[in-house]
């Protein structure tokens, strides 16, 4: 399938561009705070400005911990043909903790994997074919 | 603010009902916490209900005015509150709090849910909004609640080492209290092998280690001392009432989030942590002094993790508590008398009342096979979604 036909599941977090994928998020601008996805307003109950700008995350991730999901979730998500799949959680840098699909071995998952952030197509029934963020081994990451 | 006693509970046991409608549940959960505290319902001067998002409350989650009308109109206060799955602890604070001011002399409270089948799905009409995280995470990833319960039991083996058998003995120990629990809908007692056998959900947790959904109605009535005099029996006061939400940097990995923004120092599931102390402080206690203490167990790793989160324990110290039989009615600290959620299944706006129900069974002595000898404080703690926590402490 051409890939440049694909365009993300949900447009507004996550972007791809020559320089890869990206998660759309926010930044605080006072307090530095990263979120994802974007946020409204800063929820740290010390910041006083709470001043959100668009903040683009993603890139190398450490693995926190992981699943199996071995039934099929209700409708919506878009995995067709089903199969058991990894879901995780991802630290990025900069204190913001992502949850994603991991694309990986099963007996690879491990947490403190180091991964890195990449897309997977899914088949959306109405829409055709569109992508999700996911993360898989880092194989560049420092051991 | 006046002390508060608890005159009466009534409860529906848990089941699939299908030929019930809520409204029948909450009746009949209703008429038992009546009786039990020797009251007509022109007695009540409010109803405080959980509204539920699944079924009944007019479209508006007014459950307390759907009972109102449904079996007695006599001008009562009524009063809707939300809350998810801690939405009975939210009804139970509301209605301590309408007592302790002297306002009302006698409040019920009223949790019912009929649940639909499966996993929990989106609210029904829900808006795809890209920055609702409930959306993001069935359109982005399909992440099930159990996916989160098992991402944190996953952690847990690798910061403790917990096994997946221990997880499994943990949910054999719920199953083994809940079999003397008239109200509990599983009250077959299992193995840790049948435990291990049953499908793998979402890895580490297995079928048996996760709760079911369920239909069930609880009640709990309120009043003032003299009231409570009235109806004799042991005083059971309220002796603590609290409800939190979350702290800024909980590493806990919560239903529904798709990004959470963990910092060091933080407590997990701080929502309900907040709850307890607040609780404990309030009736001038500490873990030491609990009796017995109700749970919100979701999944095997809750009976776990929730002892040590909430101070009763140190970190990776439960698992061996379990295997010296310290949770278990006649140890040292007793989780779950009731069953707990793995025996019940969760009837989600009910399910803070139908512990307080506990509370109150064993403080009377009226736990039957489950009973903890000598109970004299006894201790609830619940989650509900938007990082709701609450917890009461009753004292016989």
């Amino acid at each position: 399938m051409d890939s440049t036909i694909l365009r993300p599941v949900v447009d507004e977090i996550l972007q791809l561009d020559e320089g890869g994928a990206h998660l759309l998020g926010s930044a605080c601008q006072d307090c530095g705070t990263l979120y994802f996805p974007p946020v409204l307003s800063c929820r740290n109950p010390d910041c006083a400005g709470k001043t959100i700008v668009p903040s683009q995350l993603g890139g190398a991730g450490v693995l926190f911990s992981f699943t199996i999901q071995r039934y099929r979730p209700p409708a919506l998500f878009a995995l067709d043909p089903w199969e058991a799949y990894a879901i995780g959680s991802v630290d990025l840098a900069g204190g913001v903790r992502v949850l994603g699909i991991i694309q990986a071995p099963f007996d690879h998952l491990r947490p403190g994997l180091a991964v890195r952030l990449s897309t997977s197509v899914l088949n959306d029934g109405d829409e055709g074919a569109v992508i999700t963020h996911v993360f898989v081994p880092d194989e560049d990451a420092p051991v | 603010m006046r002390p508060v006693y608890v005159l009466g509970v009534g409860a529906h046991p848990w089941g699939k009902w299908p030929d019930t409608p809520q409204v029948g549940l909450a009746i009949h959960a209703m008429k038992a916490a009546l009786a039990e505290a020797n009251l007509g319902w022109r007695d009540l001067q409010g109803l405080v209900a959980a509204s539920s998002r699944f079924e009944g409350g007019m479209g508006w989650g007014l459950h307390a005015n759907e009972l109102a009308q449904a079996v007695s109109e006599h001008g009562m206060a009524c009063v809707n509150v939300g809350g998810a799955c801690a939405a009975g602890a939210v009804a139970f604070h509301t209605a301590h709090m309408m007592v302790a001011s002297g306002q009302y002399d006698t409040v019920a409270t009223l949790g019912a849910e009929r649940m639909p089948k499966g996993f929990i799905p989106r609210p029904p009409g829900a808006a795809d909004d890209p920055t609702d995280h409930d959306f993001l995470r069935w359109k982005t990833i399909g992440a099930t609640n159990p996916a989160y319960w098992a991402m944190e039991a996953r952690r847990r083996m690798h910061e403790v080492g917990t096994t997946e058998e221990t997880f499994a003995a943990a949910s054999v120990l719920m199953r083994r209290h809940g079999a003397h629990n008239p109200y509990a809908r599983f009250r077959t007692p299992s193995s840790v092998d049948e435990v291990m056998a049953s499908p793998m959900v979402s890895d580490p947790l297995r079928l048996l280690e996760i709760c079911a959904v369920s239909d069930g109605a609880a009640s709990v009535i309120l009043g003032s001392e003299a009231q409570a005099r009235q109806t004799g029996g042991p005083l059971i006061q309220v002796a603590g009432s609290a409800i939190a939400t979350g702290q800024f940097g909980d590493p806990a990995t919560r239903i529904p989030m798709v990004g959470s923004t963990p910092r060091p120092g933080v407590a997990h599931t701080s929502e309900v942590v907040g709850a307890v102390q607040k609780a404990w402080k309030a009736a001038s206690i500490g873990p030491e002094d609990v009796d017995l203490l109700e749970l919100a167990d979701n999944t095997a790793w809750h009976v776990l993790a929730w002892p040590e989160m909430l101070g009763f324990f140190e970190p990776g110290e439960s698992d061996r508590r379990l295997a010296a039989g310290d949770l278990q009615v006649g140890g040292r600290l007793p989780i779950n008398p009731s069953g707990g959620f793995l025996s019940f299944g969760e009837a989600t706006t009910a399910q803070a009342l139908v512990q307080i129900c506990e509370l109150f069974w064993q403080l009377r002595g009226q736990a039957g096979g489950r009973q903890v000898e000598n109970a004299r404080i006894a201790m609830s703690a619940v989650l509900g979604l938007g990082a709701n926590g609450g917890s009461v402490v009753l004292k016989r």
